[in-house]
């Protein structure tokens, strides 16, 4: 094997020099095993109908620790080769010729790397799904959602506006109750009455929903009679049933009652969390559970099947094309003025807290009308135009230049990205003095988005320029 | 020798280079390394040597007006695409990692041979250099003399058109010198392309039996640039150098009419018209027992 292996490693240095030198060869076919073998792992869910959230993520979380692990150390050893066994710079041969060409050789294999612990959460949701019937379950949950507002017992009213409460029934009416200095208005401005959440007048069940696993304060009441209040309970039982749920033997009337002396008593009560007396769901945590899973294996995207959503992959990319960048800069320059680029963008944050700290200190500025973020514009631009002065025009050592320039190249990203933050928060408060809530062309996500987007294409620009510059300092003799 | 051994690889006029903080000023007014020579640059330490093999390998800038292989120099000059064309072993070489079989694939490959031929392209170099039963070793398995080898072989898988050397004997042993010069003396004529090697060295003997041309610096100034044969024509008497056993020197009495005696450390250094073999024959005649002798005439050494 190992033969083999050393004929195989032979091949590639004879054939595909730049291949050899990244390591790519051994590396990306171990980060793909890594890879299967976390979906594996991932994919031995032992899925069933009263599966748990806590169970999956029993089975997950440990596969993406363990292998967590494993891509520490293959990151170490990735640059560590990087840096001690990179033959073009040890034969004096930086800048790299084909900068574009190692820049994507690092991120296939950084990528590759990295993607290794979110396989198992991706294996599991694909086995989840491979299990269910999504039709099936989607329409399950749809009941479940439905009926739900029929076994709330944890909320005891709900808050109705005054125009919410003119269109309500006399009866309903009589049950409000005004809050004039209720301290929620200030928090909900429709809040100014309360209702019981579950109401009977005449042969109508008033009351409001809301889905098994949200949580929501201000929400429509609606009207249903009682023989289809009676069909909702029933078809939820039946569902609820499939999916481990259990029951106290009551026929629907005698829930709707139960529920109704819950109210009753609730508001006696104070309602307290002993409300076992009234509730008909014997093992409604358990249930929750359930319902809990099949609704992240539909959709995907929290915490357990993070890795479902191609949003999640699109975002994931940051991480192996941020170090790819780092790793690049690494490889592209001599160690030493790496070391002394750390140093200086160090001491450029050092210096930059220390300004804003006695600035703050000295009451030159204050935290409201947005003066830090200005004070971060102004001082984040003095600094860039230092840097670019310091490469370009000044008559310092060629070293110093060096270390400024690689900084600014390792910072280019940061940079960006600060300008960006604070190019949303200034603009908020343009909106904020205009009183207007919706100035903005691009909403919140699509800002980041676009920033996101942006990030990436002026790192890769960066490559190009920064190689003309290490170019000029490694390449062409020097003073 | 081929036709284009005249061929000019290199050569700079007006070269000048001033150092900040420091009176040193290295200055040539002309420099010329021509395919088939070897340059040898001596001089005693701090004299600009190294400045200079920096200079000439496009590690250093320097004013003047340059050529490289019949191109000038300018602004606009691509330093990527001439220098793989240079082959520059400085005095440190930098560490090697893995073994050194795969150093020397990786700049065969990176140099563009293919894959069929990279075997016997490293074997022929290999054995040419003595170098095949240690290529499987590691860097850190191995002698300087034979680093050196190592790296001489890596440059020459470039096919570098100018090879600079700088200080390439220091720490090799007298063996290790001679086989050293002997490969470059056999590599000029093995090749089939253009090459000039130019190399300093503080080993004036050794360097002058291979050299065709001699730089001496002193003081950042050439005292003497031109072929090794020229090197007599700078005086119109001859010098030698000599030491006697059981004798500190020569007494005034053996001295000649126009002959000047003098002393180098243990040697005596002597300045006559007389020919070696007259030299010797009076020497002998007069029953000393010589233990050392040395016709300086055609060497650098007359300088210092």
């Amino acid at each position: 094997m190992r033969e083999l292996f050393k004929a195989y490693d032979e091949k590639v240095l004879k054939s595909k020099p730049l291949i050899w030198i990244t390591a790519l060869h051994w590396l990306f076919p171990l980060a793909i095993l890594l890879c299967v073998l976390s979906y594996t792992c991932g994919w031995c869910v032992p899925y069933s109908v009263n599966l748990t959230r806590q169970e999956v993520e029993g089975f997950i979380f440990p596969v993406a620790w363990i292998t967590g692990v494993c891509v520490i150390i293959l990151l170490v050893i990735f640059f560590m080769r990087q840096i001690r066994f990179d033959a073009l710079r040890v034969h004096h041969s930086l800048p790299y010729k084909k900068p574009y060409l190692h820049f994507f050789i690092f991120l296939i294999t950084l990528s590759s790397i990295t993607a290794i612990p979110h396989l198992a959460s991706l294996g599991g949701l694909h086995k989840c799904r491979y299990s269910i019937v999504e039709s099936v379950v989607r329409s399950d949950l749809a009941v479940l959602d439905k009926g739900v507002a029929h076994f709330v017992l944890e909320q005891k009213k709900i808050f109705y506006s005054q125009a919410q409460y003119d269109n309500l029934p006399l009866g309903l009416r009589q049950m409000a109750v005004k809050h004039d200095n209720d301290a929620d208005q200030a928090i909900y401005k429709s809040g100014r009455y309360t209702l019981p959440l579950y109401n009977l007048i005449g042969d109508s069940i008033y009351f409001s929903r809301k889905k098994m696993n949200h949580y929501s304060r201000s929400r429509n009441i609606e009207a249903l009679s009682l023989e289809d209040a009676k069909v909702e309970i029933e078809e939820f039982k039946k569902v609820a049933y499939k999916y481990g749920g259990r029951f106290k033997d009551l026929t629907p009337r005698e829930h709707i009652d139960q529920m109704l002396l819950f109210i009753q008593q609730g508001s006696v009560l104070n309602f307290n969390d002993n409300n076992q007396t009234y509730n008909t769901i014997m093992n409604h945590d358990e249930l929750r559970q359930h319902y809990s899973l099949h609704d992240d294996i539909l959709d995907a995207g929290d915490s357990l099947f993070y890795a479902g959503p191609w949003k999640f992959w699109k975002y994931y990319l940051l991480l192996p094309f941020l170090l790819s960048l780092l790793l690049y800069v690494l490889c592209a320059v001599k160690l030493m003025d790496f070391g002394w680029a750390l140093l200086v963008g160090s001491l450029t944050f050092v210096f930059g807290g220390i300004l804003t700290g006695l600035s703050i200190a000295l009451g030159l500025i204050s935290n409201s009308h947005n003066e830090l973020e200005w004070f971060w514009l102004v001082l984040i631009t003095a600094f860039l135009l230092t840097y670019l002065f310091i490469i370009h025009f000044s008559a310092l050592r060629s070293v110093i230049k060096r270390a400024f320039a690689i900084a600014l190249h390792i910072l280019t990203p940061v940079i960006f990205w600060f300008y960006w933050i604070l190019g949303d928060e200034l603009h908020e408060v343009y909106n904020v003095d205009f009183g207007t809530d919706h100035y903005e062309i691009l909403d919140e996500n699509s800002y980041y988005a676009l920033g996101y987007s942006l990030l990436l294409v002026i790192c890769l620009i960066s490559i190009s320029l920064f190689n003309r510059h290490y170019t000029k300092q490694y390449v062409h003799p020097k003073s | 020798m081929k036709t284009e051994s005249r061929m000019a690889i290199y050569q700079a006029e007006n070269l000048s280079q001033k150092f900040p903080r420091s009176s040193f000023h290295l200055r040539l007014n002309e420099l010329s390394l021509h395919a088939g020579s070897i340059t040898g640059v001596v001089g005693e330490n701090g004299n600009g040597k190294t400045t200079l093999l920096n200079i000439i390998a496009g590690e250093a800038k320097a004013e003047g007006s340059f050529n490289y292989f019949g191109a000038k120099i300018d602004g606009r000059s691509d330093w990527g695409e001439l220098k793989e064309h240079i082959g520059f072993i400085p005095q440190r070489i930098p560490k090697w990692y893995g073994t050194l079989e795969q150093n020397l694939y990786l700049k065969a490959a990176l140099e563009g041979i293919g894959y069929d031929a990279i075997d016997n392209r490293l074997d022929e170099l290999l054995d040419f250099l003595d170098l095949q039963k240690y290529r499987s070793l590691k860097w850190t398995e191995i002698s300087t003399g034979y680093r050196l080898r190592f790296e001489l072989a890596r440059v020459l898988l470039g096919n570098p058109r100018l090879l600079v050397l700088d200080e390439p004997l220091a720490n090799l042993d007298i063996n290790t010198q001679q086989k050293f010069l002997s490969d470059l003396k056999t590599l000029l004529a093995k090749r089939d392309k253009p090459l000039a090697i130019i190399l300093s060295s503080q080993q004036l003997h050794e360097i002058e039996s291979v050299a065709t041309q001699m730089l001496f610096l002193r003081n950042g100034e050439a005292i003497y640039s031109g072929d090794i044969a020229a090197i007599a024509d700078t005086g119109t008497l001859r010098i030698y150098e000599f030491q006697l056993n059981g004798q500190d020197g020569l007494p005034p009495d053996f001295l000649q009419e126009d002959e000047e005696l003098g002393n180098n450390g243990p040697y005596s250094l002597i300045k006559t018209k007389s020919s070696s073999f007259q030299l010797l024959q009076r020497l002998l005649t007069a029953e000393y027992d010589v233990k050392y002798f040395r016709d300086l005439t055609t060497s650098t050494k007359r300088f210092f």
